[in-house]
Formats: C-alpha cells, structure tokens, sequence
C-alpha cells in the first residue's frame, strides 16, 4: 500500500503528519495568492487584463496537451498539475493590457513549447518559462508591448503610476499569504526587494535629479510580482536557502542595472533570467553543511 | 646597446631558472595517468585485453596504444569511467576481447585434482592454494574469476561458479522494485526544496535523488548520502510524491555494492603486483646463479689452456728434438 495514498486519503499516519502536499496544490495556491493583484488590476485597469489571462492559459493548455502528447506523456497526469495555468498568468501578466491576441500565443509557445518541453518538461527547464515566453515578444515586438493603457478608476490619485504601485501593494499582500502559507520562503522576495532598496538608495543619494527613488523603484514595473511570484519559481531558481538569498540579492541588483543602463524600461524578465543562468553555480557552493559532519 | 641585451638576457635568466626549479620541484615518478587508469579497471588481471594484467593495460591506453574499449570484466561502467577520466566518446566493448559476463570464481573439484600446481603458477592474483602432489583449492574472497586457470589444468578439474552479489536492501516502503522506486501519480521534482528544509541532517535530498538516479553515486557520497537517517521526512513532504527514501536506500546500496567491490580490486591490484616482484627476482635469481656457474666453467677452460701453454713453453726451450704430445 502507498503510504502516501495511505495519509491523503486520512485512513493512516498520526496527527504530527501534515497533509500531504501536491505539485497541483502548490500551483492552486499561487493562483489564488496572484487574485488580490488581478482584483486591484481589474479595479484600476478594467476587465481588459482577464481577457489576456483567459488567451495566455488557453494558449499554454494547448500547448502543453500537444507536447505532452508529442512526448508520450500522461495528459491528465501532467494537464492537471497546473504549471502551465501560472506561466500563463505570469506572462499575461507583465503584457500590456492592449497587446494583440497573437502575442499571448507566441509568448506561450515559446514558454511552453521552447523553454519548458523541449528541456523536458515539468520540473527539467532551465530558465523560468514565463520569463523566457515575455522576453521573445518584449525583444521581438517592442512596438505592441510598448502600449501601455491609463488608468479608467479614479484612485485616490488619478496617477497611472500609483495605480501600478497600489497593484503592485496587492501583489504583495498575495506573496505574503504564500510565504505564510509557506509555498515559499522568504529568502527571494527579501533578497530581491532589499537589493533594490538598498541599491537604490545609494543611487538616489549619489544623484537625487537622475535616479528614481527606492519606494518608486519597489513600485514600478512588475518588480513586487517578479519578487513574490517569478523569481521564487523553484524549478529554474537555487535549491539551497542561503542560495535562494544570493538568488534574490542578484535578481534584484540586475533589475536596477537594467532600468538604469538598459534599453528596456523594466529589468525584471532580464534579470530572473539571467539569474536562471548562475542558478546551478549559486547552488555548487551554498550547499548546506550535512548535520554533525562539516 | 646595453639595456637591449639586458631586456633579452635577464628575462631569459629569470625564466630559465624558473623552468629549471620547476622541473625539479614538479617532477613526477611515475605518469600518474597509468595510476589514474589502473585505480578504474578491475584488477582481474585476466589479460582478455591482450596485455599480461591490468597494469600493462593501463600503461597501454596511456601511451595511446590500446583502445579503452578492451576490458571485459570492466563491462560498460568501466568503459564509461575511463572515457570520462580520460575525455573520450564511450565506445561499445571489443568484441575480440570477450564478452560482459556476470561475476565468477573458480572451484577446484579437490576429488579430481593430481596436485600438479600448474594453476597455482597460472593463476595472477596468488588465490590458488596447495602444494605439488598435494590437493589444491581456489580461496574464494580473493579469486577475480579471470579464467587463466582453466587452460593449463591437464584434468580439467576446475568450474567457474557465479561469485556472491553484494547483498542489497531488502526493505521497501510500497513493496515496489527498489531499483526502480516510483509512486503512483508521481511528478517530476520540481525543486520546491522543501525536503531540504525539513531534513534533519541538513542533506539536499532533491540533489542526492538526482544523483542517484543518474548513477552519480560517488557525488551521492559526496554530498551526504550516507548521513541520511533514513526517517523519511522527505518523503512525506514532497508534493511530487517521489520515492526519496527508497531512492536513497537503493543508493546506499549501491555504495556499500561499490565500496566492496573497490575493496576487493585494490586487494587483488596489491597481490598482482606482489607476484610480479616475486617473479622478477625469481627470474633475476636465478640468471644470476646460471651466470656464475658459466664463470665457473670458463674458468676450468682458461686453466687448462694455461697449463697447456706453459708446457709447450718448457718443451720448446728443452730443444725441440724430443716429440711429445701437448696435454689435452
């Protein structure tokens, strides 16, 4: 008998256990923390953003079923565990909201089919799908992803950019209900948002006229969504905590470099790739010492 | 003029002598590629290469010589590992040299055996006992089934018999092949690391997993393999519901099954090369004693040519008109 069939299905194991988890689960409960950030977007935006959500995960199903099937895999197995339904609300998510229908589906295959299946798959891909699907639209069409809407609601500022920062608030909120939920740890989105503020800081105070300030550098672009939710993507980032700290600190260095002497205006895809690249080499030397031995 | 043949000859000297201390400080004895080479291939010191043991092999693929394909009883990990060690593409084993067959010892059917010690003197390892006309047995830890016994034995008293696997783990969480551990519904890892996080040892069991599983034992190791408690809190916390603690008590396994085998090959390497010494000076023994006794007789020789000159000698000066005969 399956001992984990056995504690799901409540029929064995002792109180101490905690329900078993489930890859399916984990994913359920990133869609659920990314509700808050959608809500405030629709709030703010319109409904316009549920419609590039609803195009992107069509498009990533697809995909994903036809690769699935292309490799001999099990479909509902692997259709089930809901990877694809979060890189597709990740990239629809970085899009702006009047991008073409053709972008989500091009940024899918290219997440899905290039950076996911084509390395092997759930749990195989090197670089963060999501990232790499924004990155190939972002570089190949940089006139329909430059058009960005304003906001319909009235804030409390009619501001676009404090629209953004009151999302980007909401996002938060959603990645500190993740890390209580403890889906993740708090050793990315730290690592991240401090490197920012820190080295944005020290930015500003070397030239107050030239460089935004911290707060507007945490708030702007999709920095607090890269920090809670694509950053902390486990397959593509470090193993080891200490790692996943080093991980964070980097990624959110690289944004600023790139906002600052980049030709894009936001770094976050840039960065969390570029990072995916030094993952492996991160992990090779934070390896954890082994209990009682080193 | 002055400075020029000074740019030249002072940075000549400096280098020089750096080159001369370097070769002095970093010279090496022996190539220790031949040692890198030898510590991979099994010390059956069964010659299927075509090469008199396992040493001249190694001193061979070193020289580039021999293929690193010629090994049978290295079979297809010990190809793998010399193409690794030595940076080449991994070839299929030659079929001339044999075929990958499983583990052997030699026995000695003591009924039959007429004590002739010709398999004592063929055998590379020293793991044949017995004395002439006395019965003669194979010491089973210490035979690497080499098979050069076989061929000089005059009443073919002696079998091959499959050798004693390694015993491997017994217990399985979920009653599966423990070779192949998989749960029902079982994900790829997806490096959540949350198996790490509640390790009590501080192991990476994710890492050690994928290890495993691609046959990287030795990094296994490396990495902690061993310090594992086996307590199984990976395993219930893993949300692709992988198998880790029966990954990792097939890796133990595999460990202790190489450990063992290494320790067997290091014993069987130490004796070969003790016959190999014990050979030597038999062979230089024993031209030394045939080289004395030729002094010996060369000498006799030279005597009497001695005594035969000197009394030709006397004869001539006595006047020459008495005939004799020289002495034989």
């Amino acid at each position: 008998m399956n001992v984990h069939n056995q504690i799901a299905s409540g029929s064995a194991g002792a109180a101490h256990i905690p329900r078993h988890p489930t890859v399916a689960g984990l994913m359920r409960q990133v869609l659920y923390a990314l509700c808050p950030g959608i809500i405030a977007y629709v709030w703010f935006f319109g409904p316009g953003i549920l419609l590039q959500i609803l195009f992107a995960a069509a498009f990533a199903l697809i995909f994903e079923a036809l690769m699935l099937a292309a490799r001999q895999q099990p479909l509902a197995l692997f259709l089930r565990d809901g990877s694809a339904v979060v890189t597709a609300v990740l990239f629809a998510l970085c899009l702006p909201l009047m991008a073409p229908w053709w972008i989500a589906c091009l940024g899918m295959f290219f997440a899905i089919v290039m950076a996911k299946h084509l390395y092997g798959g759930l749990g195989q891909n090197v670089f963060n799908p999501a990232m790499v699907g924004y990155a190939v639209v972002l570089i190949s069409f940089p006139q329909a992803l430059a058009q960005w809407s304003l906001p319909i609601a009235t804030p409390p500022s009619s501001a676009s950019s404090l629209a953004w920062a009151w999302i980007a608030g909401w996002y938060a909120i959603g990645g500190l209900w993740l890390l209580w939920r403890r889906v993740i740890t708090w050793h990315v989105p730290l690592g991240m948002i401090g490197s920012v503020v820190v080295l944005g800081l020290a930015a500003y105070l070397a030239d107050p006229g030239g460089s935004p300030s911290p707060l507007q550098q945490v708030f702007s672009g999709v920095l607090v969504l890269g920090a809670f939710f694509i950053a902390t993507d486990p397959v593509s980032g470090c193993t080891s905590t200490r790692g996943r700290l080093f991980f964070g600190l980097g990624a959110g260095a690289l944004t600023l470099v790139i906002r600052r002497w980049g030709a894009y205006s936001d770094g976050v895809a840039f960065a969390v790739l570029i990072m995916n690249m030094a993952a492996p080499l991160i992990d090779r030397y934070t390896r954890p010492g082994i209990h009682g031995h080193e | 003029m002055i400075t020029a043949i000074l740019a030249i000859s002072v940075p000549g000297a400096i280098f020089g002598f750096g080159l001369a201390w370097a070769a002095r400080k970093l010279h090496v004895d022996s190539d220790p590629v031949v040692e890198q080479i030898n510590q991979l291939l099994p010390q059956t010191q069964c010659g299927r290469c075509g090469y008199p043991g396992c040493r001249p092999y190694a001193e061979a693929i070193a020289r580039g010589e021999a293929g690193i394909n010629q090994c049978p009883p290295g079979g297809e990990a010990g190809i793998r590992a010399l193409a690794g060690l030595l940076g080449r593409e991994p070839l299929d084993l030659n079929p001339e040299n044999g075929e990958l067959k499983p583990a052997t010892v030699a026995v000695i059917d003591e009924q039959v055996c007429i004590g002739c010690t010709l398999c004592i003197q063929a055998c590379p390892v020293d793991a044949i006992l017995g004395a002439t006309r006395q019965m003669h047995t194979v010491i089973a830890a210490e035979c690497t089934g080499c098979e050069l016994c076989l061929p000089p034995c005059p009443v073919d008293c002696i079998e091959l018999v499959p050798a004693q696997p390694v015993p491997g783990p017994t217990v399985s969480l979920n009653g599966n092949a423990v070779d192949q551990p998989r749960n029902e519904g079982e994900l790829p890892c997806i490096r959540c690391g949350d198996c790490a996080r509640v390790c009590p040892s501080v192991l990476l069991p994710q890492t050690l997993q994928w290890q495993i599983r691609h046959e990287r034992y030795e990094n296994a190791a490396t990495g902690g393999l061993n310090q594992c408690i086996e307590c199984g809190r990976c395993d219930l916390v893993c949300p692709s519901h992988i198998p880790l603690l029966e990954w990792f008590r097939s890796g133990k396994a595999e460990l202790r099954s190489l450990a063992a085998a290494r320790t067997q090959a290091e014993m069987a390497r130490q004796r070969f090369d003790a016959r190999e010494v014990r050979l030597t000076t038999i062979t230089r023994e024993r031209e030394q004693s045939m080289e004395q006794k030729k002094h010996a007789l060369l000498g006799d020789a030279d005597k009497k040519r001695n005594i035969a000159a000197a009394l030709s000698r006397v004869q001539a000066r006595a006047g020459g008109n008495r005939k004799t005969t020289p002495l034989p």
